[in-house]
């Protein structure tokens, strides 16, 4: 089949995306009235998942720094918003700012040690916070709950906004989020900030003799990256109501990770790809046997890290690529 | 005073868990610069082949026997399918793929023998030897006993074979190793295999004292890999050093530090590992890393 060109800019590729956005924006919004409520709360969560994943994917897409603790971050977003509206009666909406603070602090003072660190020893230590999460959750149960986890009476939430029930105006609020923090992180990358980051990545002495300062740099995606991992962590907490400490475990860091690689490293809409990825495939496996998930997930990545490290968006990409060239416009002036 | 002794002797028998199974980290990064996140997990499986092998009616230390030669083939089944293709890959790639590995072996364990916990059969009478009023119970003896042995063998290896010499030119160069005619990836292959063997020796000897399921060595992986950076990435002998130490003091810090108690004594190896990230990155004994431009 004939390759076609089709140039950025033009008013075919404005009509193309347009109509492209169109139609997703329509299957999004039509979603929870066709799906029943439990399978718009799975779509709710694989969002949720695919937020974690954006997080994860600034910090190693972007900045090629590994994170093995961003469910701990996540956690800490959960915990802040169960803690504030279970103990102390906040109005659960309040709280978001207060998670992405927060979790912008921690990530703040976890991405300072973090500058002497590179590679393996990176991962040791977000590793060590991923794994120390649960045990430190349950020694201060006098705040946390322990073992029993904290929980957000469900009346806190009305059971009807607008003619919308519960799974459907979640579904709403989260699909909302989701959107400006994708905005928020593309423009970030297009920024000055993120080719900066993307540059240090990349090479970093080069960038330095450029003028980058990796360590503002660095800590700062770290930061930013940490926040929206609190952000989806806080919004977690009013779609389950729940946090306990064995729900954000090393298994949730990996699942992160995974769901990163699967979906495509580097890219934003990977992020979703991987959202989907880790809420469905356990949910399937889990029905043939309770390991399966992981097995399938093990092996999954192995593969395609192995034959496809550009995830699967990668090899959409790539198919796409057969039948459509995506070209800038030249700048030559006639 | 007791008190002291007695922690000091928990220490050293958790310690020497710690130090086997930091070896096999050790062993694996030294000769090939791999970092591997599975060595715990590869060593819980061990432990259930083991289990199995008794549960089909074998002795205990026969069972124990053929769980580790049966982890060393598969250690360098392991290496030869998942690692040797990504060997050259980027850092990211390869702590992935070994994270994918964790998953796979946690799960593959969770399918074949379930998630509930299993009684490990004790390896070593029970009972204790009493010195004055401390007690020293036969397992820590054991246990102590089993990684000296080890760590004596491992010695003995490097020293005095051939093949040990194939492995330390490799973990010094590989290219120049090649160069030299060693089959390096031959040697790669059974490096992997011995680490993966040392580490099940790990996880058989955990077994029985800190009950089986898959998640057995969650934590043993974290302050493995402590002691590993502490005692020096490419060191086998910090390695045990750091091990024990990290044992004992662990035991200590529980024991003497209320506001740690038994939840907390997870974060002695995390301040352990910034401590030795920020202020030693090389650890005790191992070799500083300059990085040229």
């Amino acid at each position: 089949m004939a390759n076609t060109t089709i140039t950025r800019g033009t008013s075919q590729y404005r009509s193309i995306v347009t109509v492209g956005f169109a139609l997703l924006g329509l299957v999004v919004i039509l979603l929870p009235f066709v799906l029943s409520g439990f399978r718009t709360f799975q779509f709710t969560m694989a969002l949720l998942w695919a937020l974690g994943v954006l997080s994860l994917n600034m910090l190693t897409g972007w900045s090629g720094q590994i994170s093995l603790g961003h469910s701990a971050l996540f956690g800490l977003g959960s915990y802040t918003t169960c803690i504030l509206v279970g103990t102390y009666d906040w109005n659960p909406i309040l709280t978001i700012p207060v998670a992405a603070l927060v979790t912008f602090i921690f990530g703040i003072m976890i991405g300072i040690p973090a500058l002497r660190l590179a590679g393996l020893y990176l991962a040791l230590m977000t590793l060590a916070i991923g794994v120390a999460f649960t045990p430190v959750i349950r020694r201060f149960k006098e705040h946390t709950g322990g073992s029993m986890g904290i929980s957000i009476k469900k009346k806190v939430f009305p059971e009807e906004i607008l003619g919308l029930n519960l799974d459907q105006y979640l579904y709403f609020l989260v699909v909302i989020f989701a959107v400006v923090m994708f905005a928020l992180a593309r423009n970030l990358l297009k920024s000055r900030v993120g080719r900066a980051i993307t540059a240090m990545r990349d090479n970093e002495i080069p960038a330095q003799t450029m003028g980058i300062y990796p360590a503002r740099y660095k800590t700062l995606i770290f930061a930013t990256s940490s926040m929206f991992a609190g952000i989806a962590g806080a919004l977690y907490a009013f779609v389950i109501r729940f946090s306990a400490p064995y729900s954000f475990t090393l298994t949730l860091a990996i699942f992160f990770l995974a769901g990163l690689v699967v979906g495509g490293i580097g890219t934003l809409a990977g992020a979703v790809l991987g959202g989907l990825f880790i809420q469905f495939v356990p949910y399937y496996a889990e029905e043939i046997n309770q390991g399966l998930a992981g097995m399938v997930f093990g092996i999954i990545i192995i593969i395609i890290m192995v034959s496809a490290p550009t995830g699967v968006l990668g090899l959409i990409k790539k198919l796409r690529a057969r039948f459509v060239t995506v070209t800038d416009p030249s700048v030559v002036r006639h | 005073m007791t008190k002291f002794f007695q922690l000091v002797i928990a220490g050293i028998e958790i310690g020497s868990i710690y130090a086997l199974v930091a070896l096999a980290i050790v062993i694996i990064y030294a000769s090939t610069g791999l970092k591997n996140l599975a060595q715990g997990e590869m060593a819980m499986f061990s432990a259930f082949i083991a289990y199995q092998f008794h549960a089909w009616g074998l002795g205990i230390w026969l069972a124990l026997i053929l769980a580790i030669l049966t982890t060393f083939v598969l250690g360098m089944g392991v290496q030869q399918v998942v690692l040797k293709p990504v060997q050259d890959s980027s850092l990211l790639t390869v702590v992935i793929v070994t994270l994918g590995l964790f998953l796979g072996l946690n799960s593959v364990a969770g399918f074949i023998w379930g998630y509930m916990m299993l009684a490990f059969p004790a390896i070593f009478p029970e009972g204790a030897l009493e010195i004055g009023s401390v007690d020293i119970s036969y397992a820590a003896i054991g246990v102590f006993a089993v990684l000296l042995a080890c760590a004596g063998a491992l010695f003995a290896l490097f020293q005095f074979t051939k093949i040990g010499l194939a492995m330390r030119a490799v973990a010094y160069n590989k290219e120049t190793s090649m160069l030299v005619g060693v089959q390096v990836n031959r040697v790669i292959m059974v490096g992997f295999g011995l680490a993966a063997s040392l580490g099940a020796v790990g996880g058989i000897f955990a077994a029985p004292k800190l009950f089986l399921d898959p998640f057995m060595m969650l934590t043993v992986l974290i302050y493995a890999l402590a002691s590993a950076a502490f005692g020096g990435l490419d060191s086998p002998l910090g390695a045990v050093i750091a091990g024990l130490f990290i044992g004992i003091i662990e035991n200590l810090a529980g024991g003497y530090i209320g506001f740690i108690g038994s939840d907390l004594k997870i974060v002695v190896p995390l301040v352990i590992i910034l401590g030795t990230l920020l202020f030693r990155p090389q650890g005790l004994l191992g070799r500083k890393y300059i990085p040229r431009v």
